[in-house]
């Protein structure tokens, strides 16, 4: 009876340490552009991250695919030429039709160039907002949407499905998580890049984001990727290992990326309050945080300029809630 | 000329400052029924009704018990409506101030977003609108517009018909077109900012309004709506030099312009200029090229 017990708990201690320290898929390149973007990297990549699953990184922008029995869904084209290189590479690879394009959000630098998936019967899925967005401000690069939703939403080619939650604004208006099954894994564009999600990020003025709710969201991403028991997490930009041009890989790691990248919003925004606390004028909180140091050593690729910008669009949202 | 003549008319026969309630909160008289409040920087008006008055953008609450004192001091009717311009807090969180239980507070539909987000000190709106709003009160009219994104998600621009004279916050300085006051833009909508120039513009001409306020102190209380069409054609300069700043690869990898190859001669007419803050500016813009956002 004892050692039935011990034996129990080595084996949930086990499961416990399984999926805390998930082992990581580790990707295969499968295909590879002949022209390089600078230094090693190649313009474009493919790699393969599971039998069903597969990530395309095009210059600085990655998506991902899934190929199931009756066919493939395609993410975020990104652009004409990135997705004419994903339509021809794909079909090296699997004959099955593309039955899905679904998209992450409505910016066109992720969502340009459908068109060659919608000509072969690729049905369109967005979240609705993204189709308002792309009517208010049309590109003919972009395929607007057959299918719109405003929760949650799944499509499933046979054995391989994409789920979409929406979280409300973010970054856009409609940026909604993709979490791939059965493989468990989660994608948000442009945030949440592993290794690390706590790096200096790219666009330090939060155009388009609306900063209230970014924190709830990836509270709720946190607690969807705990309900679904979800591993790991494929980046949609390349991630800096030390320094904002020392570029890594960084195509799929670690679920912490979530946290992470909500403490580097949680963090900064404290810091601000903080400041504020403290009866700091509001115009001088950039300049008083960057002398004091504050989050230099937490935040990896600190670039000073970069956050003053980003602690000035802070400041600003503490003062008028936007 | 004409529009000029009228402006200054205006401007001396009307401007009185009629009292100081605290050092750093005073009122100007525009007409009879029409005031405008400034505490610090911020700019609001108290529209006064036979039996109510009507306040835009209350601040905070020393602001606002400031506008009751004034209310109170000189005989004129408490506050019944409340007119957000947007949802910006340090515009509108009337906090403890006590207000009239009756009082309607008006904002466009947009501003539900940041105003359901928790914030104690903003009173929730009791009335929300998707387009435009007339308030008709004792003969009285005030016409509320809402062209889409600009300055936020929700800015309205509010047309005093009697005075016929536009309140615009935010996105147009009495003083001519400018640089804007924070070069981060961190509200600004590019994507759908230029049609909200062009149809305040539309609107201007229609009503034949020929003056605004703006949302914050200057050295001119009023300016002449010309100055709307000036400040769209910059923005549509800044939006220009973007894209051609991107074909002319003079945009690094974080997105920021090279100031050294750029011609700041279009820009050095414009009031605020600094041509430091065309770098984040514009990166603002390069973005919008990138996203549509």
């Amino acid at each position: 009876m004892k050692s039935q017990h011990i034996i129990k708990l080595i084996l949930v201690l086990i499961v416990i340490v399984i999926n805390g320290c998930a082992i990581q898929p580790e990707p295969i390149k499968v295909a590879e552009s002949d022209i390089k973007l600078f230094g090693k990297l190649k313009t474009w990549e493919i790699e393969k991250i599971s039998e069903r699953v597969y990530a395309y990184r095009y210059t600085f922008y990655r998506n991902f695919f899934l190929i199931g029995d009756e066919g493939v869904i395609v993410t975020d084209p990104l652009t004409v030429d990135a997705a004419s290189i994903l339509n021809k590479e794909i079909k090296k690879i699997t004959d099955k039709p593309i039955k899905y394009l679904a998209y992450s959000h409505s910016h066109w630098d992720h969502v340009s160039g459908g068109q060659i998936f919608k000509d072969q019967g690729a049905e369109v899925v967005a979240q609705r907002k993204c189709k308002e967005n792309w009517i208010n401000n049309p590109n003919s690069n972009v395929v607007e949407p057959d299918t719109v939703f405003e929760k949650e939403y799944t499509i499933s080619v046979g054995g391989a499905s994409l789920e979409m939650y929406y979280f409300g604004p973010s970054h856009d208006n409609c940026r909604v998580v993709f979490l791939i099954q059965p493989d468990r894994i989660m994608f948000i564009a442009d945030d949440a890049n592993p290794p690390n999600a706590l790096n200096m990020i790219y666009g330090a003025g939060l155009a388009d984001t609306y900063v209230f709710n970014l924190v709830p969201y990836f509270l709720k991403a946190e607690r969807l990727a705990k309900q679904k028991r979800v591993k790991s997490i494929i980046g949609s930009h390349m991630s800096f290992k030390d320094r904002p041009m020392n570029l890594v890989s960084g195509t799929i790691g670690s679920i912490k990326s979530l946290k992470e990248q909500r403490l580097f919003y949680q963090y900064t925004i404290d810091a601000v309050q903080k400041a504020l606390d403290e009866k700091i004028n509001p115009e001088e909180i950039p300049d008083y945080l960057i002398k004091k140091g504050v989050l230099k050593d937490t935040i990896i690729g600190f670039d000073e300029a970069k956050m003053k910008v980003l602690y000035r669009r802070m400041t600003n949202y503490l003062l008028t809630g936007e | 000329m004409k529009k000029n003549i009228y402006t200054l008319l205006f401007s001396t026969l009307f401007f009185t400052s009629i009292s100081i309630a605290s050092s750093d909160f005073y009122v100007e008289e525009v007409s009879k029924n029409l005031i405008v409040f400034t505490q610090n920087d911020q700019q609001g008006l108290i529209v006064i009704n036979e039996n109510s008055s009507i306040v835009v953008d209350p601040m905070n609450q020393e602001t606002t018990k400031n506008i009751q004192n004034f209310l109170a001091t000189n005989d004129k009717p408490m506050i019944g409506h409340i007119i957000y311009s947007h949802s910006h807090w340090d515009r509108i969180s009337t906090g403890k101030a006590t207000l009239n239980k009756d009082i309607e507070v008006i904002a466009q539909q947009e501003c539900g977003m940041y105003l359901s987000n928790n914030n104690k000190d903003v009173l929730g709106p009791t009335i929300y609108f998707q387009d435009t709003f007339k308030i008709s009160d004792e003969g009285k009219e005030i016409d509320l517009y809402y062209y889409g994104p600009s300055h936020g998600e929700c800015m309205i621009v509010i047309h005093l018909v009697e005075e016929n004279l536009l309140f615009v916050p935010d996105l147009l300085h009495t003083k001519g077109a400018s640089f804007p006051r924070d070069p981060t833009l961190p509200y600004l909508r590019p994507s759908t900012l230029i049609n909200f120039f062009t149809e305040l513009e539309k609107l201007a001409e229609e009503k034949e309004i020929t003056s605004f306020i703006g949302g914050h102190k200057e050295d001119k209380l009023i300016g002449m709506t010309s100055i709307i069409a000036e400040q769209r054609i910059f923005w549509e300069l800044i939006e220009t030099t973007a894209v051609q700043a991107g074909e002319d690869g003079i945009i690094n990898l974080d997105n920021f312009i090279d100031l050294k190859k750029l011609d700041l001669e279009p820009y050095q007419q414009y009031e605020n200029y600094n041509s430091e803050d065309l770098i984040n500016i514009i990166r603002r813009y390069t973005s919008f090229q990138n996203m549509g956002r």
